[in-house]
């Protein structure tokens, strides 16, 4: 069961600052979207819009082709876990906090939320306040994967978690997306980390929609240029060049642009090598574009 | 999965810690009287003491249930059917504690008669002595519920609105202030009044789940500062 969003017009304001302006989404369901962004442009206020955490100032949220805000019927279909990692009071021990799940979700899986908490290695008896950054953020992951909602929201929902920790979310995410296959919106910084996971990568800029594509075309859109570095500076003179890194003789240069055959043949013919560029140079250059801000 | 899930939630769990905890208070307050009957004569209810310790605690319990709203979000449920369900919890849940107090004066009563001990209650009650268990029952009932939905609309402002939402304070106490001259809890000169109890509940009641439909009906969720 998968659940498809569209959004049309979506405008959120907090007081005299608007958040999203007139954001138009179509995802079909059963795909894992990564959401991109940088601080502020507004990827927590529309997946918070998305799960009916927040009405929106105007314009419509569609999940599964009904309206979401304070309709049981498709809330319950939605699990949105944000950064805070907040699934529970923080006086309550992780085993109640389980139990209300239970209760309050439909779709909870009791058997593979107890499997989740050996893998994570969370103390049931200990309350959420007792837990480290790291460990409440991998609660609320349990909590997330375990709900087996048909759209699954997560929000930051890494933070403070160690690589080891982070690279068990990220299995564990996939291996039960290819189990039972559903939706999952992912918002991270952690881009090159967890980008191998996205089918499709939007970005939000200020409250737009910057980029709405599938990974392998958006990896397209430049290209990393290695070899002697005189050979390198030569072949990339008059590109966008997104980044640099050189190591002894040897350069890698990320150009942003299709590069033509001809262009290929040149690199060729100079011994220099063509590959993918990594998403978040691009993240890092179309963002920048739009802001004017460089990094 | 249940119906009315967030009700049975909290009727399974809350009520019960409830009522075990409020069990616990009165216990220990029998052995408070009896160590205190050893150095000086007893002429106080000691259930009616605690009588007017427990509006705050109504209203305390109320307001640091502002999160759950939140919570029953993540997991998917509407603030429309916490606004039903919780209201529901209140009133069985301040129901079975009232009840609860009623034969704990019951059992007071009986040992306060073996010992010949007086059993006085605070002046402004509206009741008299100990043995008026219906009208005991009632005011109670109507005390606990009108002081838990405010602290749960008073928490609950404070969440929507930060500081703002201690302007909540004001219908709130004017509710109090209302009910407390009828029902004999906070109880002020100048508001006692000779209404009925039960109409006078029921318009508190509704005035209070009004403005806490006002205030959670739409409530965005905020993310805690981690």
């Amino acid at each position: 069961m998968t659940l498809a969003i569209r959004t049309t017009d979506l405008r959120v304001r907090y007081g005299d600052t608007e958040a999203l302006h007139g954001l138009d989404l179509d995802l079909p369901g059963g795909k894992i979207y990564g959401l991109l962004g940088r601080n502020g442009a507004g990827k927590s206020t529309l997946l918070a819009a998305l799960a009916g955490f927040r009405k929106p100032s105007a314009g419509t949220v569609r999940i599964g082709g009904e309206p979401v805000f304070e309709n049981l019927a498709v809330t319950t279909r939605i699990c949105l876990i944000r950064e805070d990692g907040a699934v529970g009071d923080p006086s309550d021990n992780l085993g109640d906090v389980l139990d209300m799940a239970r209760h309050l979700r439909p779709s909870w899986d009791k058997r593979y939320a107890e499997q989740l908490m050996d893998r994570f290695a969370l103390p049931r008896k200990k309350t959420i306040s007792a837990l480290s950054r790291g460990q409440r953020s991998a609660f609320g992951v349990v909590v997330g994967l375990a709900s087996r909602a048909p759209l699954t929201l997560f929000d930051e929902a890494h933070l403070g978690m160690d690589a080891p920790t982070r690279q068990l979310f990220l299995d564990e995410l996939l291996r039960d997306y290819l189990e039972r296959p559903r939706t999952f919106v992912i918002s991270t910084h952690l881009i090159e980390e967890q980008s191998p996971l996205f089918e499709e990568v939007l970005i939000i800029d200020r409250g737009r929609m910057l980029v709405h594509e599938e990974l392998d075309e958006l990896r397209s859109r430049g290209v990393s240029v290695t070899g002697p570095a005189e050979e390198v500076d030569a072949f990339v003179a008059g590109l966008t060049v997104l980044s640099r890194q050189r190591l002894g003789p040897t350069e890698q240069a990320m150009v942003y642009g299709a590069l033509g055959d001809d262009q290929r043949r040149q690199a060729k013919a100079r011994g220099l090598e063509l590959g993918p560029v990594g998403v978040q140079d691009l993240f890092i250059h179309l963002t920048s574009a739009s802001t004017g801000v460089p990094r | 999965m249940s119906r009315w899930p967030i009700a049975r939630y909290l009727l399974g769990s809350h009520t019960i810690f409830l009522l075990l905890l409020l069990f616990g208070v009165y216990l220990f307050v029998g052995v408070l009287v009896g160590v205190v009957s050893l150095f000086t004569e007893i002429r106080l209810s000691g259930v009616d003491v605690v009588g007017q310790v427990l509006p705050w605690a109504a209203l305390g319990y109320g307001a640091s249930t502002s999160g759950l709203i939140a919570t029953v979000l993540v997991h998917g449920r509407t603030r429309r059917e916490f606004l039903i369900q919780h209201p529901v919890f209140q009133v069985i849940t301040t129901g079975l504690i009232a009840a609860m107090i009623t034969g704990v004066y019951v059992v007071e009563t009986l040992a306060y008669r073996a010992l010949d001990w007086d059993q006085k209650v605070q002046e402004q009650r509206a009741y008299a002595s100990t043995t008026e268990y219906a009208t005991i029952f009632g005011v109670y009932w109507s005390m606990l519920l009108i002081w838990l939905m405010l602290g749960v609309f008073v928490g609950n402002a404070l969440y929507r609105w930060e500081a703002a939402g201690a302007l909540s304070f004001v219908p709130a106490a004017l509710i109090v202030l209302f009910s407390g001259g009828v029902n004999g809890f906070f109880s002020l000169p100048f508001a006692r009044s000779d209404l009925p109890l039960l109409p006078v509940t029921a318009v508190a009641v509704a005035l209070a789940y009004g403005l806490l439909w006002y205030t959670g009906r739409d409530v965005p969720l905020k993310t805690r500062v981690a």
